[in-house]
């Protein structure tokens, strides 16, 4: 299938939000940390304010003036008296050009004292903890524990149990497109236009941070270059909006690549301490034991633990499981998800220690996993029946592949082999609609399209063939968050599954919000494949 | 300001000139915000990306790299300058046809190399394992390469390398059981 978007993206047609200026716009720029922990013992923006064209500038001491109410403990919009990670913002500058921001940024003085930091998971833990270690342990943020049978009885009677441990490096997702917005406040409205996943959790997350209405707030996204899982929070937003807000003028903040390496939401280092059991040559029952860095993250959250865990077990038949995680608030960049959070580690953990497992056993890996994958009607760990999977089809795929490979390989050339897996469109839910306008049929939806065509062409496309209609003439358009309820962001196929199903008749929307009003491009980004939005 | 001084040059064909240009303006901004040509994408700013990849008197250039008042009395081209033309468009298309633009970033920033790959080589097309190395300078994220590779066979009328999975991956789940 040819992609619409796809040649206008080719010839540089698409505007991105890196892209856009607004008349009278100002440029800023961050002051960020260079210490993962530090007291912050004073801050001299004088030398800042000489440079010419700059304009303002935020830091912590102002913000109670202009929030109206504290923020979440651990959660500062700014640096307070304390710096928790390198590229923590400290302050942000405005000014006429870019150039002038930088330059301001550059002459803020900040005295630092430098603190202890954590931020070696491995040498802080090198054995699995024990729960006294735990319960007392005043980094943990979260912890999971959840079991199948009994594990260690399983143990005590296997033929042989297979134990490793598995660590995971830091990994940022760096789209190619920095993040970069462009706030506009006006009386009040809140206007932001962004590169995002997820226009209406963006508006949900500048409610919360802001202490602002979520119906004060329009979050407009632009053409996405990338996410990956790190365009889903609001990060620039908030200081976009709050330097707009004290100088009347819109504000564009974008991060430079070392920020994107920094301040964005990074997924962290984690330890897996693996155990499987055997019994006559089948495997029984796997253990894991998970430590997870989620850097400088909010205690009580639990992340991508509960989530992703399970994965460590792989898609196999096991008669017992155990699985048990904390996630351990250290002096790194807060945590986040990258390409399914937590999921790639988890699976990586799993099937490296198979293979050895295999290859302790003279098995061949393929045939081995060919041994446990599940069948349609086995059941997960979670107790969920497996329907229709394509993971024995691909094994023996991969399995003829590899020996056609391997005879090719060139010198110094391996061939492995992964099974891996993902769960979508669960959780949260989604709506889409479709209007007869004077632009044409229009299908309104609220996610961004992110690059692998689910939004774009997909919602279009699956519409079209429930309710068999051409597929042709279409348009797309993203709603600003207000005139759909709310829907989950963006990632991997989820949006279509979710937005797709099911195609009912919508209930009749009312307000002066709703996509029966007259469209105009302040309320809906529209887009069609022909170019940028009108 | 200080230092700020006229510059002439050619852009897309038409002379332009700017009154006042300051020493330290990089070319890629010159392009994007004084001349308002956006095609030409902003990425790293460190020469690391491609995505802003410009010809300068026909042979490609990171404009983030580039100093704007070193283009004193040359030629630059950006991919709105070079989208219409057939050398441009046999690229885009292949490109499209491949899959090779997910979210497209990157992609401006690949035509404009691999136009000035290939007119360099006009005495004989260059082979694929060449080419794929030479456009090393420039990151996609999101295809996993692949598919730019592909696009790059499509080009060349190559053959798609065996040693690359072909479709092998990708599981049909039509045909499970
Ligand atoms: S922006 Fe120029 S190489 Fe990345
Ligand atoms: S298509 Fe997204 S970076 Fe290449």
């Amino acid at each position: 299938m040819i992609r619409t978007d796809a040649l206008p993206k080719a010839q540089g047609a698409l505007a991105y939000a890196p892209d856009v200026q607004l008349p009278g716009m100002l440029w800023a720029a961050y002051v960020t940390s260079p210490h993962p922990h530090a007291e912050i013992r004073g801050l001299d923006t004088a030398p800042a304010r000489e440079v010419v064209g700059v304009v303002d500038i935020l830091t912590a001491d102002d913000l109670p003036a202009l929030l109206p109410r504290e923020p979440e403990p651990g959660r500062p919009l700014l640096a307070t008296r304390a710096t928790r990670f390198v590229g923590e913002p400290v302050a942000v500058v405005a000014a006429e050009t870019l150039q002038a921001a930088r330059e301001g940024a550059a002459r803020i003085s900040v005295d630092y004292r430098v603190l202890p930091a954590f931020t070696d998971l491995e040498r802080e833990f090198p054995h699995w903890p024990t729960p006294e270690e735990m319960r007392s342990h005043p980094q943990v943020n979260a912890h999971v524990h959840a079991r199948r049978g009994d594990f260690d009885q399983v143990a005590r009677t296997a033929d042989h149990v297979h134990r490793e441990l598995y660590q995971t490096a830091m990994v940022a997702q760096v789209p190619l497109e920095p993040h970069a917005c462009i706030a506009r406040v006006q009386g009040d409205d809140w206007y932001v236009l962004t590169t995002t996943q997820t226009p209406f959790g963006i508006r949900e997350d500048l409610a919360d941070k802001l202490g602002v209405p979520q119906e004060r707030i329009r979050v407009e996204g632009t053409w996405v270059g990338g996410g990956f899982g790190g365009k889903n929070e609001a990060l620039l937003e908030p200081h976009a909006l709050l330097l707009s807000r004290r100088t009347g003028r819109p504000v564009r903040l974008a991060l430079t690549f070392r920020e994107e390496f920094l301040f964005s939401r990074t997924t962290q280092p984690a330890l897996f301490w693996m155990e499987s059991c055997l019994k006559d040559g089948r495997l029984v029952a796997r253990r894991t034991r998970l430590l997870l860095d989620t850097g400088a993250s909010l205690p009580g959250r639990d992340f991508a633990l509960g989530y992703s865990l399970g994965f460590t077990l792989g898609p196999y038949r096991l008669e017992a499981f155990e699985l048990e995680g904390y996630a351990l608030r250290t002096h790194r960049p807060p945590f986040g998800p990258h390409r399914a959070p937590l999921a790639p580690q988890c699976t990586f953990a799993s099937e490296s220690h198979l293979d050895s497992l295999a290859r302790d056993r003279g098995e061949d890996p393929v045939a081995f996993r060919l041994r446990h994958v599940w069948r349609p009607g086995d059941r997960t760990a979670l107790g969920q029946v497996v329907g229709p999977f394509a993971a024995e089809a691909g094994l023996r795929r991969a399995q003829e592949t590899a020996l056609a490979w391997k005879a090719s390989a060139p010198p110094g050339h391996g061939v492995g082999v992964a099974l891996g897996f993902w769960s979508t469109g669960t959780g949260a839910g989604g709506e889409a609609r479709l209007t007869l306008s004077p632009q044409g049929l229009v299908l309104l939806q609220g996610e961004r399209e992110i690059g692998n065509g689910s939004i774009w062409q997909g919602l279009p496309g699956v519409a079209a063939t429930t309710l068999g209609i051409p597929r042709k003439p279409w348009r797309c358009a993203t709603a600003i968050p207000g005139t759909l309820p709310s829907i989950a962001g963006s990632g991997g196929a989820g949006p279509r599954r979710r937005s797709a199903t099911p195609w009912r008749r919508p209930p009749r929307a009312s307000g002066a919000n709703s996509p029966d009003g007259p469209p105009g491009p302040e309320r809906w980004a529209w887009e069609s494949g022909a170019g940028p939005s009108p | 300001m200080r230092g700020d001084l006229p510059l002439t040059l050619r852009v897309n064909g038409s002379e332009q000139t700017l009154p006042a240009v300051p020493a330290d303006t990089k070319l890629l901004d010159l392009l994007r915000w004084r001349l308002g040509l956006k095609g030409t994408k902003e990425g790293c700013r460190t020469g690391g990306c491609g995505a802003c990849t410009v010809l300068v008197n026909g042979e490609s250039v990171l404009s983030c790299l580039t100093l704007a008042r070193e283009m004193e009395g040359q030629e630059v081209t950006t991919v709105e300058g070079l989208s219409g033309t057939a050398e441009a468009e046999a690229v885009q298309r292949a490109f499209v046809e491949a899959g090779a633009v997910q979210c497209g970033y990157c992609t401006p920033g690949f035509v404009m190399a691999l136009v000035s790959l290939r007119r360099e080589r006009r005495d004989g097309p260059p082979d694929l394992p060449t080419l794929a190395s030479e456009l090393g300078g420039n990151l996609c994220r999101c295809t996993g390469y692949y598919s730019i590779v592909r696009a790059l066979a499509g080009l060349l009328a190559a053959p798609i390398p065996p040693e690359l999975p072909k479709s092998t991956f990708s599981v049909d789940p039509g045909r499970s059981p």
